[in-house]
């Protein structure tokens, strides 16, 4: 018993001490963060706590957004990538489906948190009911942000559709995910309307290599579909 | 290809992960951070105010900035006059030239197209050359008067015949006192008058 465990035991490979070295620099970086740029920050952040109408709650709900666009495109990237093999030359099935997994719900936890930290901003005033129903945002672009609050209730059963998947079958799994395209073109939709950094270089960077991602990856997916190979997802081994 | 160990295939699974987690919290922190820092300094130009700034351009501006200056008050006043340039400039020191022209015709009258001299100091209305003398001037040195006659004891020539010689003595008497009359002459003693000797006194 014991020899066999030790023959499974991988040996201490490439990919492990670079994945090592990565983590330590990580760390380096974020120690280094907090102890030379946090004190910098810190007096421009602590004064968008104080006042009438703290600020802090509009920055950290656009933030928020933000790191919620990129996982939910990393997670459409890697669930496409996964259905045309391109996940298999990296990072390979397995990992792929758990980081895709991973991405959602961390995609959706930040899309929460995105929406229900505009309770605290006092400028925008939005109220429970607001922010619940589609296009209630009667202060501040009502479609778009309607198409933002559709793009999560979309989202939302397209995520927790992986642990029913055993329940709904394959089919109907699959046509559930095809949903996803719409979740990532209604968020972005969304992103581009509602968001008040739309303009500046780095967001509209960041959504050009986001879509430019996601159209090569599709298409490249239909593409392998008409030439007949198995486009089959890849099961989870985990 | 061998198939991956499945342990170590699961920790580069959690490693990946971590870093995702990692990544977005630092995100989230960051973009906040850089939010509070450039926005701040932009006068929080967007957030929620841009849906107020996002106002439709003003077509007047255009038309404004096509207008020509115009020039203030202060402007006009420091611009030259026109007429100044054809004239020679106001002489602070001769006024009167301006504020008397009816107490110098004499000066227009002498030379009509000649400006005032630049230096020419301040003065009344010229006089003439010759003024007019008032009429209670004292009149010049009066004119000598003519001597008194000088009284001699002269021989009584042998008296004439009384009757006939009163009339031409009285002619001759009356012929010197309209000679030495005169309006600016002073009061002259009355000339004696010629004794009158008759042969009947001696």
């Amino acid at each position: 018993m014991d020899a066999t465990v030790r023959e499974q035991e991988p040996a201490l490979t490439g990919k492990t001490v670079a994945w090592g070295v990565i983590g330590l620099v990580v760390m380096i970086l974020g120690v280094a963060g907090a102890v030379f740029v946090l004190p910098l920050w810190a007096p421009s952040l602590a004064g968008t706590l104080v006042g009438d109408s703290p600020k802090a709650y509009w920055y950290m709900s656009r933030g928020a957004a933000l790191v919620a666009y990129t996982l939910l495109w990393l997670s459409v990237a890697l669930g496409v990538s996964m259905t045309s093999k391109v996940s298999r030359v990296w990072p390979g099935g397995p990992t792929a489906f758990e980081l895709h997994q991973f991405a959602s719900l961390w995609a959706i936890a930040y899309a929460l948190f995105h929406v229900v930290i505009l309770l605290g901003d006092r400028y925008m005033a939005y109220t429970p009911l607001q922010l619940a129903l589609p296009f209630g945002s009667v202060n501040y672009e009502p479609l778009a942000v309607g198409l933002g609050q559709i793009a999560l209730y979309i989202m939302l059963p397209v995520t927790f559709s992986f642990y029913v998947r055993q329940h709904i079958g394959q089919r109907v799994w699959r046509l559930v995910h095809y949903a996803s395209f719409a979740v990532y073109l209604l968020a972005t939709v969304h992103g581009l309307q509602a968001g008040t950094d739309s303009r500046a270089v780095p967001i509209v960077a960041m959504y050009i290599v986001s879509g430019a991602t996601i159209i090569f990856l599709t298409m490249y997916r239909i593409l392998m579909r008409f030439a007949g190979r198995d486009t089959q997802p890849v099961k989870s081994d985990g | 290809m061998p198939a991956k160990p499945v342990k170590n295939r699961r920790s580069v699974a959690t490693g990946a992960k971590l870093l995702i987690a990692a990544a977005a919290l630092g995100g989230t922190l960051g973009a906040w951070a850089t939010l509070s820092i450039v926005q701040d300094q932009t006068a929080d130009a967007d957030a929620p105010t841009a849906i107020v700034v996002d106002a439709p351009p003003d077509p007047w501006a255009d038309f404004a900035a096509a207008l020509p200056p115009v020039p203030t008050v202060a402007a006009f006043q420091r611009r030259p006059l026109v007429f100044i340039e054809s004239t020679p400039p106001p002489i602070p020191d001769a006024p009167q030239l301006d504020t008397k022209p009816v107490e110098a015709p004499q000066v227009a009258a002498a030379a009509p197209a000649k400006p005032a001299a630049p230096a020419a100091p301040a003065r009344p209305a010229q006089q003439p050359a010759a003024p007019v003398r008032p009429v209670q001037q004292q009149p010049a040195a009066p004119p000598p008067p003519p001597p008194a006659p000088t009284l001699r004891v002269v021989e009584a020539p042998p008296p004439p015949p009384v009757v006939a010689d009163v009339p031409a003595a009285q002619a001759a008497v009356s012929s010197a006192s309209k000679k030495s009359a005169s309006p600016s002459a002073p009061a002259q003693p009355p000339a004696p008058k010629p004794v009158t000797k008759t042969r009947s006194s001696k």
